[in-house]
């Protein structure tokens, strides 16, 4: 009977570590998606150059054996690809430009083709189409395959778009309108619709500066909001009507503020009836709910993405957002912004890039992001999407689940669904005054995208199990001495917090709380200087053995319930530090990648055997 | 009604009821000594440069669904 008893343990045991092994390597496994760089070799060059500039920047190299087409391999066309696990536009684009250095006719290089999980070989001529990390992250390459926006028109409702731009043919602008000073002169005297109008439509494959999303689609410009950026709402609903009377398709609206008004929601609300896509920006407050005019029920609303697909840390989310679309995150490089043609004064100003002249800005906002689903929508309509419901249904219909936890427009399913009955969208809830604020109350479901904590919760209870057996064979301890419920509020509490419910995080009363306290709650205590101090990667100062040897001295332990959360808190602190070891990789001060790996593991293991220590006494 | 607008004017939307055409406009227009800034005419809306008061006049009004102050709005 011992003996049987005995046998069970140690199946349930192997089995619960079995399988908090095998969650870590599939959630590990999702992690690995990379940037590859296609460098083609001059016949008969050594690869050995780059090789080493490869490894010298920290990227992986193998030789890419083509079977079929032009590129099949062959030893006079030897093509190296370069990758690395991870979606740093920056630090691709910097071995791009140190691999240029290797090209010419007389270099060993022949050509440097950056493949973004997509086919590299339809890139655009575009000099800054390397830097457009957003575009390739829509798989333009393969939409401009099935469209490219011919004769759609899209309004742009905005301050204005310059005529004076390099990258966007001033052909392709159809008669404008300026409804501040009830004249054609729509010029842009800010900058803001010049960028909006190049993700559109910038000229692509000119050979200068970079490209569009729906790059032979045609500009409607209304000019609404002034030098400063400001406007007024009944220009804007009067601007509304005359695209959707004057032939506009598609209409973005990459403005927001003053809250709900009639007005405007009847505007959106006829453009649509007159068959008129609205789509708009979700606005950039960080709240769980869309502004306005993104809200309204006829209008697409979208919330803005970073270079990882990370929500942007600006954007509005939650109650009354559709989609999610690359809207740019700046707050690491500004590469992470979206690049477009804006006009040169703004030169002095802004960070940018300069091609053939012409001045190129990186900007960020859910004004970003309405763009590429404006450019979509324009690519959809040539298709033969015309109807607003249905191209709404469409896009929400194929939008994929990304780490945002939000809806990621996926235009290329789109384009290839467009054909099969998509599922009605549930309406909008409509909103209107005091009733709209009361929403923002609501219940409403969050992010939930969070692997690593997931998975240190699982890999803490195996360690549980671990330490469990490990006392059990010892014969000094029952089970009921061992394991206990306190045990468990501590492991998760070490772990991950309330993590799993932070969804929460975006409600009453959580999201009236300041961010950094509310923050505590839904974070391991071991996240606590990332929370407090809102840094971008953990400090090797709390996330290492002394912090929780602090915790272990600090909780007076001569008490049993005391002393088991304690052994439980260090459970969970050994499974989360393991976990950012193995998952994330990256750590202050510390280079990222193995060395941060090795720093987190090894601490890890070292808090592991706290329990044991404590189990003794 | 003096011709030079008040200090606190500004600008509203006035929203026409159902039925209301262009005579029934120029009759509301005449009531309150009003000319219109523009029309927005398929959402039946004119805009004109009203005090609170007369805007809280035009609210009570049985031709008038409803009355809008302008807002701004800005870039995202």
């Amino acid at each position: 009977m011992q003996s049987k008893s005995g046998l069970v343990r140690w199946v349930a045991l192997v089995a619960v570590f079995g399988a908090a092994v095998a969650y870590v390597f599939a959630a590990k496994k999702q992690e690995q998606r990379y940037d590859e760089i296609l460098v083609r070799l001059h016949e008969g060059q050594r690869a050995s150059a780059v090789r080493k500039l490869a490894r010298e920047h920290g990227f992986k190299v193998r030789e890419r054996k083509f079977a079929v087409g032009p590129n099949a391999w062959t030893r006079k066309n030897r093509v190296l690809s370069i990758y690395k696990y991870d979606l740093d536009p920056a630090r691709v684009n910097r071995v791009i430009a140190a691999l240029g250095a290797l090209r010419g006719p007389t270099g060993v290089v022949a050509s440097v083709e950056p493949n973004f999980r997509v086919r590299a070989f339809d890139a655009p001529n575009d000099p800054l189409y390397a830097k457009q990390w957003n575009l390739r992250r829509m798989r333009v390459e393969d939409l401009w395959k099935k469209a490219d926006g011919k004769d759609v028109v899209v309004a742009v409702i905005d301050t204005g778009v310059s005529t004076k731009l390099a990258d966007l043919d001033p052909k392709r602008l159809v008669k404008g309108f300026n409804f501040i000073t009830r004249d054609d002169k729509f010029e842009d005297d800010h900058g803001h619709g010049s960028h909006v109008a190049g993700t559109i439509a910038q000229d692509t494959n000119n050979g200068i500066g970079v490209a569009g999303i729906a790059p032979k689609a045609r500009i409607m410009p209304l000019k609404v909001l002034g030098r400063e950026g400001g406007g007024s709402t009944l220009d804007i609903a009067e601007a509304i009507v005359y695209a959707a009377d004057n032939g506009a398709h598609i209409i973005n609206l990459s403005l927001g503020g003053g809250g709900y008004t009639q007005v405007l929601e009847e505007a959106c609300a006829y453009a649509q009836s007159k068959g008129a896509i609205v789509i708009a920006a979700a606005g950039n407050e960080g709240q769980p709910t869309s502004s306005f005019p993104a809200r309204y029920p006829s209008v697409i609303s979208v919330a803005a993405s970073g270079p990882q697909d990370e929500l942007a840390p600006y954007s509005n989310h939650g109650q009354g957002v559709d989609v999610i679309a690359p809207g740019g995150n700046t707050s690491g490089a500004p590469e992470g912004g979206i690049l477009q043609n804006g006009p040169a004064f703004l030169a002095d100003s802004k960070q940018h890039e300069v091609s053939k002249g012409a001045h190129f800005f990186y900007f960020q906002g859910t004004s970003m992001a309405a763009p590429h689903v404006a450019g979509v929508a324009a690519l959809l309509h040539q298709a033969g999407v015309k109807d607003p419901q249905k191209l709404r249904a469409l896009l929400l219909g194929t939008a994929e689940k990304s780490v945002s936890g939000l809806p990621f427009v996926t235009p290329m399913s789109a384009l290839e669904r467009m054909k099969e009955p998509m599922p009605t969208p549930p309406p909008k809830p409509g909103v209107r005054g005091a009733e709209g604020q009361a929403q923002a109350y609501r219940f409403d479901a969050g992010v939930v995208a969070a692997t690593p904590q997931h998975a240190g919760i699982v890999l803490g209870v195996a360690l549980l199990g671990f330490f469990a057996f490990a006392l059990l064979r010892r014969k000094t301890h029952t089970m009921e001495s061992v394991v206990s419920p306190l045990m468990l509020v501590g492991l998760v509490l070490g772990a991950t917090g309330l993590s799993f419910l932070g969804f929460l995080q975006t409600q009453a009363p959580f999201n009236v709380l300041p961010e950094r306290f509310a923050g505590l709650l839904f974070n391991s205590a071991l996240d606590f200087d990332r929370v407090l101090f809102f840094l971008n990667e953990p400090s090797p100062f709390w996330h290492n053995f002394l912090v929780p040897a602090l915790f272990m001295v600090l909780l007076n332990f001569a008490d049993e319930g005391k002393r088991r959360f304690t052994i439980g808190l260090m459970l969970g602190f050994a499974a989360k530090l393991v976990c950012e070891g193995l998952l994330v990789r990256e750590i202050a001060v510390l280079p990222d990648g193995f060395v941060a790996a090795a720093f987190l593991v090894a601490n890890g293991l070292i808090v592991f055997m706290f329990p044991f220590i404590l189990a003794k006494r | 009604m003096s011709d030079a607008p008040a200090a606190d004017a500004q600008r509203y939307a006035v929203k026409l009821r159902a039925g209301v055409d262009a005579d029934g406009l120029a009759a509301l227009e005449a009531r309150h000594g009003l000319t219109a800034l523009r029309r927005i005419a398929p959402l039946r809306i004119a805009v004109y440069t009203l005090t609170p008061e007369a805007a809280r006049a035009l609210q009570s009004d049985p031709d008038v669904e409803y009355v809008e102050e302008d807002r701004t709005m800005t870039v995202r």
